[in-house]
């Protein structure tokens, strides 16, 4: 073929198509990658990165298109061929088995020794010499079900390399690190790239790619836009790629002079699903017309603390006051009362929109009365009110920039930036003092995030209280007055955002306390 | 608009294929698939009396089938319909013959039975579903049995008639009264049954699309955690559903034994009533006035069956075949949808090649 004039393009994707049904995840999306860079593939959620990177591995077979490799055609059967092609995938979702060690897990499928008997010395010390090249830092014959996420990752960068990978594909590596891990993923990434591999780097925040890439791809509603050399680009060019229109980035950062004590939140102490504890004594204040931010990685026990305040888990110990009076669900053996929040005007945006905000199959209409269905004016005597639901629908529609703007149509229909959009339509219109907001943002698009961040800056503006729990550090960075780091159930500690800098939230959600620091919050 | 012409489309053409099908089954058995086709139509439809057969033999298949649906609403799969069916048959039946009363108490008594005697069926179920979670699957067909060995021990014991062939007839103001008098079409044995079926597939659509009740069952049927995050109890109304579902299969079970038998047989089996109504359900596309289509199909066929096999010489089994075609066209997921699908397909593929 002749397309490659550089000598040094290693892959080249050409017009790969790939159709779910009518939807069109990647529309003749061209991608080259040169040997030995780094190399970014950016887009927002559901841009098809993923799933280019799926056809590259073999995962899914294109409707149409060509993947060469060092200027000759491929058939990426399955990912098989890719692996013998040197070719390694992390996936978004780690693909580990918790109940064997690091190494088992690692030479999983290609064991050392004869096909009845495993040498497990030879699989455990294989294993540490590269572990020990790239500064990996894994203990080979750990078990993978003690193992931190950041760990867990590592290891599953060690497995591409035991069977020699040299163009490996990080699927949003960093979504589940806190900055300094991810500060060890980016070292480890530069001692591959010294090596001669060829990385590729799926992501959409914008700071790590400018960070790490040479070289970044933006994709665009399934469409290549644009290919970028670092240097010679900024993260707003990139971001305006990837919307298709300027974006704001810092929202507006008034101070409101604060009010009383919304919530107030003593020794809180909850178990998970699993019945181990998840929160751990936290106490925190929040007051009218103030974020609390809740910083933290993934699994500290956000998620038992969201459900705790809106009555969905109940408490083990310790107490919660809003507006003084005492709100706690911890009758112990008794069910909690379900819908408490709705009563008390709580607010509440759960963490995962698919699981708790949404019934995917109701209309739009439907959804967003969810919570107030028993409630006037969309039911009079347990009848349900027809027209007073579809009025409410249109207003929020109309309010919110719902897309489609069609009522009737099952929320599972629209993208995840409008649903979303309709679950914090229904929560804010609930007037309620105090919010609770998880994750808002979580897959939602660039546009959709900038307007969902105004609508809660807006709720601060009239005086309500909100704790915004969220895993994305520049959402709290940019939202919060305050900041509470999470740690295995416990508040590290919390830190007036003006005196809070990222290393220190870093160390702070990895559960280090810094004792250099005098500050005092 | 177009959502509801593809839901009435598909299970159309689902019957189109499945009576196609037939047809070769037919002709490959050497007989007339026309002329089979025609006496079946007769006999389902073809005179006032027929047609009344038709609608009779539909009475237990709308509610057993509305039962399947209202369940499978709230995410349950009730395959206890037989064991509700015959529970409330035979609570109907006790009060149709130990209550005296007026017509005007009696009957509504009787009904109020039967529903009662199914909702029990259905309770159990949904009590060890709502409290621990074992599985309604299991449960329900384990208490068909448990309702059919209970209710031919007491057909045959307290209940026993000194004929021996069964419980006593109930008295005469328990029983269903006709709809059309005999004078009019002689030998017509449909009765009141069949309006207030009517009835309940307008008030079961009513309550699943316009109450707060019916808003909540299905919240809990579609995602249980967003209905408990919404303040919806997610036990409340599995049981609440398991018992309103046995209910309606109990008053299949009523109108059958009331008003079709006129007594409880000694010699008990299932009815088959039940299952058809998974059946029923599935081919109505899980929605009332689907099911009563579906019912009324199920039921000319089985009207129009007899008929077929005394004109045409075609087994009475093929009806049988046919029912079975029906449902494997409309269930088997996707099966006419992908004739559809591979059609558009072909018609977009032209389109799309030139570029
Ligand atoms: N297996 C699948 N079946 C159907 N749709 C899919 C599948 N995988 C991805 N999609 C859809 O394709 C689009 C692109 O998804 P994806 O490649 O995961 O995006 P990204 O990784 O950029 O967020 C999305 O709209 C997504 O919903
Ligand atoms: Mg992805």
């Amino acid at each position: 073929m002749d397309s490659s004039k550089q000598q040094n393009i290693l892959v080249e994707l050409k017009n790969i198509t790939k159709k779910f049904g009518a939807l069109i995840a990647n529309d003749k999306v061209n991608l080259s990658i040169e040997k030995g860079e780094i190399h970014a593939l950016v887009g927002e959620n559901g841009a098809g990165k993923t799933t280019l990177m799926n056809v590259f591995y073999g995962l899914y077979q294109p409707d149409f298109g060509k993947i060469y490799l060092n200027g000759t055609e491929i058939h990426m059967a399955n990912p098989k061929t890719a692996i013998s092609l040197g070719i390694g995938m992390v996936h978004q979702h780690f693909m580990l088995i918790p109940p064997l060690t690091v190494a088992e897990n690692i030479v999983l499928g290609e064991e050392p020794g004869n096909f009845l008997t495993y040498n497990k010395s030879k699989a455990i010390s294989e294993v540490q010499q590269i572990s020990e090249k790239h500064g990996l830092n894994v203990d080979p014959a750990a078990l993978v079900s003690t193992l931190s996420v950041g760990t867990e990752q590592r290891v599953e960068i060690l497995k591409l390399l035991y069977r020699r990978a040299s163009i490996l594909i990080f699927d949003e590596p960093t979504a589940v690190l806190t900055p300094q891990e991810t500060k060890d993923l980016f070292r480890i990434f530069n001692s591959l790239k010294k090596e001669g591999k060829t990385i590729v780097f799926i992501s959409h925040k914008l700071k790590e790619v400018m960070e790490i890439s040479d070289r970044i791809t933006v994709m665009r509603q399934g469409k290549t836009v644009g290919v970028l050399v670092k240097e010679k680009t900024s993260e707003a060019e990139i971001a305006r790629l990837m919307v298709g229109r300027d974006v704001l980035f810092i929202p507006d950062k008034e101070v409101f002079p604060k009010g009383d004590v919304v919530l107030e939140v003593q020794n809180l102490q909850a178990v998970n699903d699993r019945h181990l504890p998840a929160l751990q004594g936290v106490s925190f204040t929040v007051k009218a017309g103030e974020i609390l931010g809740v910083a933290g990685v993934a699994g500290n026990g956000q998620t038992e603390l969201a459900e705790v305040l809106t009555g969905l888990r109940s408490v083990k110990n310790g107490k919660i006051f809003l507006k003084g009076q005492d709100v706690t669900q911890d009758s112990p053996g008794e069910k909690i009362k379900l819908g408490i929040a709705h009563i008390l005007g709580i607010a509440h945006v759960p963490e995962d929109r698919h699981k708790r905000g949404l019934i995917l199959d109701f209309p739009v209409a439907y959804n967003l009365i969810l919570g107030s269905q028993n409630k006037l004016p969309f039911s009079k005597n347990l009848i349900l009110d027809s027209q007073a639901i579809q009025n409410f629908a249109k207003e929020k529609i109309v309010e919110f920039d719902i897309r489609p703007g069609n009522e009737n149509l099952p929320a599972r229909y629209l993208s995840g930036g409008n649903q979303q959009k309709v679950v914090i339509a229904r929560e804010f219109s609930r007037d309620p003092s105090f919010l609770v907001i998880s994750q808002p943002t979580r897959g939602v698009d660039v546009g959709g995030i900038e307007f969902i961040h105004h609508q809660i800056l807006s709720m601060k503006k009239k005086g309500k209280a909100i704790l915004l729990i969220s895993l994305e550090l520049d959402e709290i960075l940019n939202l919060s007055d305050r900041i509470a780091v999470l740690y295995n159930g416990k508040i590290m500690k919390i830190l007036e955002r003006a005196a809070a800098t990222e290393e220190q939230l870093g160390l702070l959600m990895a559960g280090i306390s810094e004792y250099s620091s005098t500050e005092k919050s | 608009m177009k959502k509801i012409a593809r839901e009435i489309l598909l299970p159309i053409s689902s019957i189109f294929f499945a009576f196609l099908v037939g047809a070769v089954i037919i002709k490959a058995s050497g007989r007339s698939p026309f002329l089979a086709y025609q006496s079946l139509l007769m006999g389902g439809f073809g005179s006032l009396g027929n047609l009344a057969q038709t609608c009779l033999f539909s009475i237990p298949l709308i509610f057993t089938g509305l039962s399947v649906a209202l369940a499978y609403k709230c995410g349950l799969f009730n395959i206890g319909g037989e064991g509700q069916f015959l529970l409330g048959g035979l609570f109907s039946m006790a009060a149709g013959i130990y209550i005296h009363a007026p017509f005007i108490i009696h009957f509504p008594l009787c009904l109020l039975c039967g529903f009662a005697g199914g909702a029990v069926a259905g309770a159990i179920p949904g009590w060890l579903k709502a409290r621990y979670g074992i599985h309604e699957v299991i449960n329900t067909i384990m208490l068909n049995w448990i309702c059919l060995n209970f209710v031919a021990y007491i057909v045959n014991g307290p209940m026993k008639s000194p004929s021996g062939l069964g419980t006593p007839e109930p008295l005469k103001t328990a029983i269903p009264p006709l709809i059309i008098p005999d004078s009019v079409i002689p030998g017509n044995q449909l009765n009141i049954g069949f309006i207030i079926a009517i009835v309940f597939v307008l008030l079961v659509g009513f309550y699943l699309s316009r109450t707060v009740q019916g808003y909540n069952l299905k919240a809990v049927g579609l995602n249980p955690m967003a209905a408990e995050y919404g303040g919806i109890s997610i036990s409340k109304n599995i049981f609440l559903a398991m018992c309103l579902a046995g209910g309606l299969s109990g008053l299949g079970g009523t109108f059958y034994y009331l008003g079709d038998l006129g007594r409880i047989p000694s010699t008990l089996s299932f009815t088959g009533y039940g299952f058809e109504g998974i059946a029923v359900a599935l081919v109505g596309g899980l929605n009332p006035i689907g099911v009563f289509g579906a019912s009324l199909l199920f039921g000319s066929l089985e009207s129009g069956g007899i008929f077929m096999q005394l004109n045409a010489n075609v087994p009475k089994d093929l009806v049988t075949i046919i029912q079975a075609l029906v449902i494997i066209f409309v269930i088997v997921p996707g099966l006419v949808q992908s004739v559809f699908n591979w059609y558009r397909a072909k018609k977009e593929k032209e389109g799309f090649e030139y570029s």
